[in-house]
């Protein structure tokens, strides 16, 4: 069955090369603080990344990179959903679990149960998840409550009525009378986890939404489907697809999903993609693995995020990043606490 | 016995070669060994499954641990615990336990906190939180640390009772910590803590220590508070608060974080306020914010619940609803609070009845926000007055404590009681050691406080001076029989229903475990593809093996099984997306298509008959080009009417038709109703047309030529009179006010069940047509000779000997095509749609066993309850193919019994 799955998410992704080519947002910088990445010696190994579909561009991206430095280093990168992640670090099958959404309780306990300690997060760029309409929609923008009333049977976040039709956004002519096509993820992902918690406030997706295996799936069955809406991370645009400009309230001004706005806070879908790595604490961490979490926050390694289209960090959050894993200007951190 | 020559001169070797032998005993060896492999494999996959979905309905576990004396419970004054004044300076007001319960601490009313060792309830430090004024109420919000106390002084504080985890390095740690066993722990001290200290079984010094942080007051009254309530949806915190002369004031709050520093602070951003008046003599007891934030309950002791919109606070507080939660008048409500979520709460009663309440959008509500509160369970009553309450801070299940030391937990979705257990003096004596002798006595003190711990791993209690400590294992309350298989009514729906909802990001979520709806998909995907597939296979192989030249069979067999070996990965992706939008674009064409090219190809055949004589004996061979001419016409014929149908049927535009929005149910029915009449005339003409009309021709009134004339206008109108039929009856069963829609048709959905039909029709036709084919080419020879020789026609051999005679063979074949498309994955998780939805409408989609088993398994926590029930539905898809392939076996004996007779 994985394997058939792996063909599914080769196919999609072929497909999705076919249908469109990535658009890179020009104007993003990197922080000029980051570290250049200088290679160091006795790295071999396999990179093993089980986990976010969203972040699979991004973990590719990242492990090429990494690859020039060091030829030798093996790399598998599996992206079937966030979820995957957890059960493939706590059965020691992945090196690496980047996740498009925190850690469940539940997945804390069983890490916990085996390791004793917690799972270390870092997170490594920004995404913007937008809102997906067809490149002829006309629609301008939407609010939250609105797309609440698009996606869910609940209406948390308080819009007054069902919205199933695009004539009821206010769509004239061909449009008035179309009912919306709903795309999402399936329900392993973290995107559809974060949509559901934030977008939804909690509330229960309509049992119309189709679920799509991956995030460029859903990007291609709203390029394909003129009265469609999706939503994904901002790394899957393409040119055949428009995110919308969304605003908090209703009646607010509408925030482009762009880089200035995730980082002044305004743009209301901002998540941070997350590496998750097991780091027993007061360890050090092995020569493959520390390189490689250096390596992603980098220069270098940020500027690959802006290549697949997200957003890089700063400085001062790469910095605390990994001395969260115990490197800190090439050191292991000293133990915060002593006996007495 | 004498020697007698052979007649034919050779000896005949009587006894068997040994390498025959030899090839014999080592094939029975194989094949039996293979054939018990085959079945001790299958029943190995059974038990596995079974294995895996057993403990889902194994009972949940609460079994005693100990019983410690609370010093810290001292301070509750209940030294003498027959004193008769000790509604004593200092109760209990709040208390909790880290997730490894390690350490626990209580919150008294004077603003001291007291941690105290769990396992053995010594206390460890007391730390006065220093407020003005002895407190008067506390909450928290479900999931956070975080509480709010509220004093006499009318203010509010923010109080975090976070415990903080350190791993010590371990040339760091005492010996005597060294000398730990895993799993054990101790009191520890560090230059600047105190705290727990405990060996992972992995080896580390875990270090837990309780930080409490006090923030900012914010006044709210002048007056005491008396009720207090918080939540925080999203960015929010949302505070509410009641003073004791009746004043309520909500206030929202925006969170400000500061990017910099990374504190986060709140800001007031709406307020409103209102007074309560006095209802009997008594102000409100309890009082409830949503965690959705939109909803305030304000509930008296009597069970009457005033609610209260505070979605936007702009225009003050105005009353939206009034309930009452009890229906017993007698009775009053002890408890009332939120389970996870803070959507659903429990309303308990004095008499020990608990019943769950949550608010539904409901658009012929009568109040003005059109949501309206509902009971939406009652659980096994407790038997005796509610005194304690806790709700589990990661799944749906809570606890409640009553008057005569019962601890009952609930799971609130489902509604069954998952363990009760009485505190009483009997079960503490016998699991702990005889040295408390009779101290307890017989008496059975009300439980005051209850709580389950972080984990779900266990349940303290407070009973006046006892605290009794429980390990607790919920297994998988989530799945019952009932909620698997029953409509069951989920929070916040209209009604019960059958709901498929595995997993999402967050904790609070409820978990919606329905299979209905996927055994559903399986049948829906599986009828509308043999509905399609089986027809179209089955005609096929009856018309190759009976109709077509020898020559021209043996290419169209190879070319038809050349098609199973398209993989069904590749038609899945062609489905979705090639051929599901090519289908929403032409799907009125596509309709007039399934009338027209039957008609056309019955046009093309009757034209055939009109060819002379000598001519069609020449042409024979080309007799299938011609046929086949016919697809390509019907299938322009069907696209200039395609228009048609939209404007006659569908009043202009099917997918609004279908949609509900324009037109009346009669186009929808007349279709429904065309094959039918078409049925209905061809038995009418079968039965009375046609032997008046064989008559006449034996008689030889008519020529042929004529003949075929006159045939040739009785299906032209028969045609009419069946259209005219089925318009009928489509206007009568409309001016019923009956609609087709909703029921066999719907909006319709880009990938739907039409789609996967034509599709998994595609994939099925090969494996039924070579089975059927094969099965029809097996009836003897003479059968056929036997009775073309009695003067029957091709047609009347086919249908009425050779069909009959292979019939278990086509069972057979029908029921190995049933068997793939009940098992059929990459199709339906591609072409499906994967919406789990109860829903015959052809154009809409479905999500079926299988391709949720592989949308799911791979995001499924290992031995969960969502893994376990992703079993279970494996388990269903084995027993409903076993079922299906038994039943099929059964039927096919019964046939081959009576062909082997002829």
């Amino acid at each position: 069955m994985t394997a058939t799955l792996r063909m599914l998410g080769i196919g999609l992704l072929v497909v999705g090369w076919m249908w469109g080519t990535s658009e890179v947002s020009g104007q993003v910088v990197v922080d000029p603080n980051l570290p250049t990445y200088k290679p160091a010696t006795g790295v071999s190994g396999t990179i093993k990344s089980v986990g976010s579909d969203t972040m699979n561009n991004l973990m590719t991206i990242w492990a090429e990179g990494f690859n020039k430095f060091y030829p030798n280093v093996k790399v598998e990168i599996e992206g079937k959903g966030s979820a995957t992640a957890p059960t493939a670090l706590i059965e020691g099958t992945a090196l690496f679990g980047p996740m498009s959404r925190d850690w469940k309780k539940d997945e804390i306990d069983a890490f916990q149960k085996k390791f004793g300690y917690e799972p270390v997060t870092v997170a490594t760029s920004i995404d913007l998840l937008a809102v997906y309409v067809n490149k002829d929609n006309p629609i301008e923008g939407m609010s939250l409550p609105q797309v609440d009333a698009i996606f869910s049977k609940n209406r948390n976040l308080g819009y007054a009525d069902d919205l199933s039709m695009w004539g009821e956004l206010g769509l004239k002519g061909d449009w008035a009378n179309a009912p919306i096509s709903l795309y999402g993820r399936n329900s392993a992902s973290g995107t559809y986890g974060y949509f559901k918690e934030h977008a939804l406030g909690k509330g229960d997706f309509k049992d119309s939404v189709k679920e799509q295996a991956g995030s460029s799936a859903v990007i291609q069955a709203v390029t394909a489907d003129k009265f469609a809406i999706g939503y994904s991370g901002i790394g899957y645009r393409t040119a055949d697809v428009r995110a919308l400009p969304l605003s908090n309230k209703e009646g607010g001004e509408f925030i482009e999903p762009e880089s200035e706005n995730a980082y002044n806070g305004t743009y209301p879908l901002a998540r941070g993609l997350i590496l998750s790595v097991n780091y027993k604490p007061n360890s050090k961490l092995d020569p493959l693995r520390r390189e490689f979490l250096k390596y992603v926050f980098s220069k270098q390694g940020q500027q690959g995020v802006v290549k697949d289209g997200y957003i890089p960090v700063t400085a001062a959050v790469a910095e605390k990043a990994l001395s969260r894993v115990g490197i800190a200007a090439g050191a292991v951190k000293k133990k915060t606490k002593t006996k007495k | 016995m004498t020697d007698q020559k052979p007649f034919t001169g050779r000896s005949r070797q009587r006894r068997t070669r040994w390498a025959v032998a030899l090839g014999d005993t080592v094939s029975r060896v194989l094949i039996t060994v293979g054939g018990i492999g085959t079945i001790v494999a299958v029943s190995t996959v059974f038990v596995f499954l079974l294995w895996v979905v057993i403990p889902l309905f194994l009972p949940a576990h609460l079994g005693f641990i100990r019983e410690v004396p609370g010093a810290w419970i001292a301070n509750n004054g209940t030294e003498d615990a027959a004193g008769a004044t000790e509604t004593d300076a200092n109760p209990v007001l709040e208390f909790g336990v880290d997730e490894f319960q390690t350490t626990g601490w209580v919150l008294d009313a004077r603003g001291v906190v007291t941690s105290f060792e769990v396992k053995t309830g010594q206390s460890l430090t007391e730390q006065d939180l220093e407020l003005e004024s002895p407190l008067t109420a506390v909450t928290s919000v479900p999931g956070f640390s975080v509480h709010y106390l509220a004093g006499e002084d009318g203010k509010v504080r923010e109080a975090d009772f976070g415990f903080a985890t350190d791993f010590l390095p371990s040339d760091d740690v005492s010996d005597e910590a060294r000398a730990l066993a895993p799993e054990q722990m101790m009191l520890y001290e560090t230059e600047d803590d105190v705290g727990m200290l405990q060996k992972t079984t992995q080896g580390q010094y875990r270090f837990q220590t309780l930080n409490v942080e006090v923030g900012e007051a914010m006044e709210f009254f002048t007056a005491p508070v008396r009720l207090l309530t918080a939540s925080m949806p999203g960015n929010e915190l949302i505070l509410a608060a009641m003073s004791a002369e009746g004043e309520l004031t909500v206030r929202r709050h925006a969170k400000r974080e500061n990017l910099l520093t990374g504190t986060t602070s709140w800001e007031e951003s709406d307020s409103a306020t209102l007074t309560i008046e006095k209802r009997n003599g008594s102000l409100p007891k309890h009082l409830l914010a949503t965690g959705a934030g939109d909803q305030l309950f304000v509930i008296w002791e009597d069970g009457l619940l005033r609610r209260f919109n505070i979605r936007r606070l702009a225009k003050g507080l105005v009353a939206a609803e009034e309930i009452d939660l009890l229906p017993a008048a007698e009775a009053h409500l002890s408890h009332v609070g939120f389970i996870l979520g803070q959507n659903t709460f429990i309303a308990a009663d004095t008499q020990g009845e608990l019943r769950s309440w949550f608010s539904v959008r409901d658009a012929q509500a009568a109040t003005p926000d059109k949501t309206t509160l509902v009971s939406a369970q009652t659980y096994p009553p407790t038997g005796s007055p509610v005194t304690a309450f806790s709700a589990s801070s990661r799944s749906r299940i809570f606890a409640v404590g009553s008057d005569d030391s019962r601890i009952s937990i609930y799971q609130a979705t489902t509604g069954s009681r998952l363990a009760s257990k009485l505190l009483s003096a009997d079960s503490v004596k016998k699991s702990t050691a005889p040295t408390s002798g009779a101290s307890n006595g017989e008496k059975r003190q009300p439980i005051t406080h209850l709580l389950l711990t972080p984990k779900d791993d266990g349940l303290i209690s407070i009973a006046g001076d006892r605290f009794v400590q429980f390990a607790f294992d919920p297994r998988h309350p989530e799945a019952t029989f009932t909620s698997i298989f029953r409509p069951l009514w989920y929070e916040s729906y209209p009604e019960e229903e059958h709901v498929w909802q595995s997993s999402g990001a967050n904790q609070d979520l409820e978990p919606k475990f329905g299979l209905m709806p996927l055994i559903f998909g399986s049948l829906k995907a599986t009828l509308y593809s043999m509905l399609i597939g089986a027809p179209l296979a089955l005609l096929a192989a009856i018309y190759t093996s009976e109709f077509l030249t020898p020559s021209l069979r043996v290419k169209v067999k190879p070319t038809i099984e050349l098609m199973a070996s398209l993989p069904s990965v590749v038609l899945g992706f062609l489905a979705a997306l090639v051929f599901a939008p090519f289908v929403e674009e032409v799907i009125s064409t596509i309709i007039a298509g399934a009338f027209c090219l039957p008609i056309c190809m019955l046009a093309g055949a009757f034209l055939w008959q009109l060819i002379p004589e000598p001519w069609s004996v020449i042409l024979a061979r080309w007799r299938l080009a011609f046929i086949a001419l016919c697809i390509p016409i019907g299938m322009s014929v069907s696209t200039l009417l395609g228009p048609v149908v939209d404007n006659v049927v569908f009043a202009g535009d099917m997918h609004r038709w279908l949609d509900g929005q324009i037109g009346t149910g009669t186009g929808g029915w007349f279709l429904l109703f065309l094959p039918l009449s078409f049925i209905g005339m061809g038995v009418i003409s079968s039965r009375w047309i046609n032997p008046w009309m064989r008559e006449r021709s034996h008689r030889r009134l008519w020529s042929g030529k004529r003949f075929i004339v006159i045939d040739g206008v009785k299906f032209a109108l028969l045609g009419v009179v069946s259209l005219l039929a089925s318009w009928l009856i489509a206007l009568g069963l409309n001016a019923f006010g009956l609609d087709p829609r909703g029921i066999f048709f719907g909006t319709y959905v880009q990938r739907n069940a039409l789609v996967v039909g034509f599709v998994m029709g595609f994939a099925i036709i090969p494996i039924i047509y070579t089975i059927a084919d094969d099965a029809l080419a097996a009836v003897p020879e003479h059968l056929r000779s036997a009775s073309l020789g009695a003067g029957a026609t091709q047609w009347q051999t086919a249908v009425r000997i050779v069909v009959p005679a292979a019939t278990s063979g086509l069972f057979s074949a029908l029921m190995i095509g049933l068997g793939r498309a009940v098992g059929e994955t990459m199709i339906v998780l591609m072409a499906g749609g994967n919406t789990p939805v109860m829903d015959w409408n052809v154009f809409n989609g479905f999500r079926t066993l299988s391709a949720n088993i592989a949308v799911e398994l791979p995001e499924a926590v290992r031995n969960s309850t969502h893994y376990r029930m992703l079993f279970l539905a494996a388990l269903s898809l084995f027993i409903l193919t076993f079922i299906v392939n038994t039943i099929a076996e059964l039927v096919r004996i019964r046939f081959r019994r009576r062909i082997v007779e002829l």
